[in-house]
């Protein structure tokens, strides 16, 4: 009588024929098919998901008039810096338009629906639509709403990228105050949607709701795109640098939509 | 017979959606529902395990490709899972009851955690991978809703089988 191989057999021989298909390449083009021919359904249900997350997001009527008189107060304080960034602000954007900054800068952009997302004690990732099919490159800077930036491409494929949020353990961007140009210290994700800015010499004026601004020193991440508001600031006068709790500017449960800043020279025909 | 098999891999796709997109949006408590495994649970049960392995893998495929950052091998540990369940069911199981159901639910789901770790882990030493977040409240609640979401699978189930073949 002939003896039934187990199936555990079956499963570890179909493995090793995978692992040998995914080394050659071969499981990769498969991938990409799949993937190509799922990513309407998956742009969908992701969708789906957003709104029914976004539906039961409640909060109480308490926790709720906290919050906005809280804001209220930031922003009261904050008015005088206001009308002066605001100022900046139009100036900036007369220069630009003046210098047709994009197109001699390089980078031109790419918007992506977010389709997946990891959050918890240790991680803040999301996972977008586009690829390296789409001129996409591990560094690149991610933003959202005003230009506000939200994480980087840690890993891609042909269809979709992992992006890791500032506030990912792993997370670390140069920064420097805005409307300077200078690096003057180090955003460091600490997990839990919170992060941590580091490294801030002494001598350097550092306020609660100061917004910093990306210093410029990575390769793929433009200077002055907005990243996060100073809340408290941890100054002692015997350590070489103060650090600073910062709140993100864009709160990862909204993330639905972000653009991609791309190098124009590698974007596709 | 293939309408039967296209339904499961239909299913299978769904349930892999859910886990790979959807789920990852929704707010705790409601993050922690599930319904992959108690399909797969009810497939062995029923003895169509061979609906199960398709399930799994229609369902794994998808989690694989939408995977965030790095791989979970999720197509093998999923088809693993139902090869335990299987011989676990046919070694141990002395009858098909909702008592029967619940304790091979609980066992699929500490199966589905201690794999789920051991993957974590390998890719953390082999490919840099970060930690896995781990929480002994997070593995409990699932177990709840897993549990949960079966039995109610299983009285969905007997009814429509019962209102189909006329049985009493």
């Amino acid at each position: 009588m002939k003896r039934r191989i187990p199936i555990y057999v079956f499963i570890i021989g179909a493995m090793v024929v995978a692992s040998v298909l995914y080394g050659t390449g071969i499981l990769g083009y498969l991938d990409d098919v799949v993937r190509y021919a799922s990513l309407p359904f998956v742009r969908f249900s992701a969708a789906v998901g957003f709104e029914v997350a976004d539906s039961t997001n409640q909060e109480s009527v308490g926790a709720l008039k906290t919050k906005v008189k809280d804001l209220e107060d930031r922003l009261a304080a904050t008015s005088v810096d206001y009308v002066k960034l605001r100022g900046l602000e139009e100036e900036n954007r007369l220069l630009r338009e003046t210098a047709k900054f994009l197109s001699t800068s390089g980078y031109d952009y790419v918007g992506a629906r977010v389709i997946g997302r990891k959050m918890d004690s240790h991680t803040a990732t999301i996972l977008i639509d586009r690829g390296s099919k789409d001129g996409l490159e591990k560094g690149m800077a991610v933003i959202a709403g005003d230009g506000i930036m939200v994480g980087k491409i840690i890993s891609l494929s042909e269809r979709v990228s992992t992006v890791m949020l500032i506030t990912d353990e792993r997370s670390r961007i140069a920064v420097s105050p805005a409307g300077a140009h200078k690096l003057f210290g180090l955003i460091q994700g600490a997990g839990n949607g919170v992060a941590q800015l580091t490294l801030v010499p002494q001598s350097e004026k550092l306020d609660r709701n100061d917004i910093v601004v990306t210093a410029g020193t990575e390769e793929k991440i433009p200077a002055n795109l907005a990243l996060a508001l100073v809340d408290s600031v941890d100054s002692r006068p015997t350590e070489a640098f103060k650090s600073a709790t910062i709140l993100p500017l864009v709160s990862p449960d909204t993330l639905n939509m972000v653009v991609v800043l791309r190098a124009s020279a590698l974007s596709p025909q | 017979m293939a309408f039967k098999w296209l339904g499961v891999i239909f299913i299978g796709l769904l349930v892999g959606l859910y886990e790979a997109t959807i789920r990852t949006f929704l707010p705790i408590p409601l993050h922690y529902l599930t319904f992959l495994l108690p399909f797969l649970v009810l497939f062995v049960v029923i003895e169509r395990t061979q609906y199960a392995y398709a399930l799994a893998a229609s369902a794994g495929l998808m989690m694989d490709l939408y995977s965030i950052e790095c791989p979970g091998l999720q197509i093998w540990r999923l088809l693993l899972i139902v090869a335990i369940l299987d011989a676990t069911a046919k070694s141990v199981l002395t009858n098909r009851s909702i008592y029967a159901t619940t304790a091979l639910i609980i066992f699929a789901g500490i199966l589905d955690f201690v794999t789920s770790f051991a993957v974590g882990t390998f890719f953390r030493w082999y490919a840099s991978c970060p930690r896995i977040d781990f929480t002994w409240r997070d593995m409990g609640l699932t177990l709840i809703l897993e549990t949960a979401v079966c039995a109610v699978l299983f009285f969905v189930g007997v009814r429509v089988f019962k209102r189909l073949t006329g049985a009493r």
